[in-house]
């Protein structure tokens, strides 16, 4: 792969040192002139010639600092500071190849070799500091098979180079906001034929959708391939956001948050189905191979219950103490890897925030008096005082030892409720 | 007999209140923090559970009053499971401005 190009530092850097080498060169021919003369010798041609090297290396500074200002000025993307990196020597040479390579990266995607895809972003990823060539790029590929290419890189270190030349790109503004809808609105659509292939029959259930996400949750390698994460509350990321910004890089995972998602859940590029009453924003998130952010956001398990044979215990005990349990789901900062308010993340004086729905429960706490809140949709968080109330001191005790954390309970009246409050790690019943 | 008492200041902060609290019955309090709940402060001594909580707290997940029936009270003061209620009462009559406002009890 050749362009025509260059990147500005680096060619500004090289042309300091032709000019030090030049004045070096002159320098030296003179001490050479001198010696020479001392030495009575008069036929020496040894201080032309270094003369001339120095008066070349000067014409190769000026001739690359030409060039550099040629570039710098056909790059006019962008206010404020230039970014650093390669650029094209034009405009039109800079997105003939993002055409090329669009095609090529489509064709990888499509294909699945991994291996060629990582190679293929290694290779561009000098030019995709070109944000004309970035754009280009993303243009040609359009949403629908720049969400294939994230998903395909998904997991892998090139899914951070897409998504920083993203980032850039929307940044200088030569990636819409539609762009991006575009974007989510595929991944919702995928994630929604995803529902639809285990659903052929129309219609499902609330619960049935519950069950094929906890199912989904429960057997990840039943996910298909390029999965990734859609969120239906861009909630736990603002504190990473900038204001306005709708594309970043958050840890190792690119983050794009759109204004029209449409999708409700969640679990590992698994959709529940859509929701208009919670289509007001969605998130689409590609991790790389190694996020430095909490796991939680990320990771399918909760924080402080991520080792799979914890969990199942704590699912256990939930399962043996609550008979008639429906389903739960485990939220907050344990689930996001984040706290709601501050954006610190999961740490030691976090909290286990429960969220379960139990029919008996319900009707339980109601009986009791407890004054159910959202529309009769759940309770408040339960305190010590309803806990005991409802009999459920000793499971909350046991739930609580096995987290290594308090576990807070919230009873609700279906898991719709649940999954409309927020990003959720769900808990299957049996 | 298990009490669990409620009680409000309109007028401390709940850092303010851990401290008087912790002062008058010789505990500690943590900080802690829950989506449902919000930060708080939790101080346990046996079966004993005290927790200080921000009745309004507009970041709180779901936006809402932890006790509705007391709004007017910033700060929430729980003393859950005890068996000495009345004394504990008595002790924390010596915080200014902290109310009690309701008790429940269970078998």
């Amino acid at each position: 792969m050749t362009f025509v190009g260059l990147d500005p530092d680096r060619a500004g850097a090289l042309a300091d040192r032709l000019d030090e080498a030049a004045r070096d060169l002159d320098a030296r021919a003179g001490s050479v002139a001198v010696l020479l003369v001392q030495a009575g010798i008069s036929s020496s041609t040894a201080p032309a010639e270094l003369r001339d090297v120095a008066a070349w290396a000067a014409y190769r500074s000026r001739d690359l600092r030409r060039r550099i200002d040629q570039v710098v000025a056909a790059d006019h993307i962008g206010a404020g500071p230039r970014a650093p990196g390669f650029r094209f020597a034009t405009g039109k040479g800079a997105a003939d190849a993002a055409h090329d390579v669009a095609d090529k990266l489509a064709e990888i995607a499509k294909n699945g070799d991994k291996k060629a895809l990582d190679a293929e972003l290694r290779a561009i990823a000098p030019y995709l500091s070109d944000v004309r060539f970035a754009s280009a790029l993303f243009k040609r590929l359009g949403p629908k098979r720049m969400l294939e290419l994230l998903s395909a890189a998904q997991g892998r270190p090139g899914v951070a180079v897409l998504g920083g030349a993203l980032a850039a790109a929307h940044a200088s503004k030569t990636i819409s906001d539609k762009f991006l809808d575009g974007i989510l609105e595929a991944a919702a659509k995928r994630a929604a034929a995803v529902d639809a292939y285990m659903h052929p029959y129309g219609a499902v259930s609330e619960r049935d959708r519950a069950s094929v996400a906890l199912d989904e949750y429960m057997h990840r390698a039943g996910s298909p391939p390029g999965t990734y994460k859609v969120l239906e509350s861009t909630a736990p990321l603002v504190p990473y956001l900038e204001a306005g910004t709708r594309v970043a890089i958050i840890g190792g995972a690119v983050v794009i948050v759109a204004g029209a998602g449409a999708c409700v859940v969640l679990s590992e590029g698994t959709c529940l189905g859509p929701a208009a009453a919670l289509a007001e924003q969605g998130a689409v998130v590609f991790s790389s191979e190694d996020p430095s952010l909490a796991t939680g956001l990320f990771e399918t398990l909760p924080l402080s219950l991520e080792d799979e044979a914890t969990f199942s215990r704590f699912l256990e005990s939930v399962r043996a103490a609550l008979p008639s349990f429906q389903g739960g789901a485990i939220r907050g900062s344990s689930a996001t890897g984040v706290k709601w308010v501050t954006g610190e993340p999961f740490d030691d004086a976090s909290d286990i925030d429960l969220a379960i729905v139990v029919d008996q429960l319900f009707t339980k706490a109601e009986e009791l008096g407890i004054k159910f809140r959202s529309g009769g949709g759940r309770t408040p968080p339960l305190q010590p005082a309803d806990i005991d109330a409802l009999g459920l001191t000793d499971v909350v005790t046991e739930l609580s030892e096995i987290a290594g954390h308090p576990v807070k309970f919230m009873l609700y009246r279906s898991m719709d409720d649940i999954v409309a409050r927020g990003p959720a790690i769900l808990l299957p019943k049996a | 007999m298990k009490y669990y008492d409620l009680y409000g200041t309109r007028v401390m902060s709940a850092g303010n209140l851990a401290g008087a609290v912790a002062s008058v019955l010789g505990i500690s309090f943590n900080a802690r923090d829950s989506q449902f709940v919000g930060p708080y402060f939790h101080a346990a001594s046996g079966d004993e559970i005290l927790d200080i909580e921000l009745n309004d707290f507009p970041d709180r997940d779901e936006d809402e009053l932890l006790e509705p029936d007391f709004a007017d009270y910033q700060v929430l003061l729980r003393v859950s499971r005890t068996e000495r209620a009345d004394e504990i009462r008595n002790r924390l009559g010596e915080i200014p401005g902290l109310d009690h406002l309701r008790r429940k009890t269970l078998e």
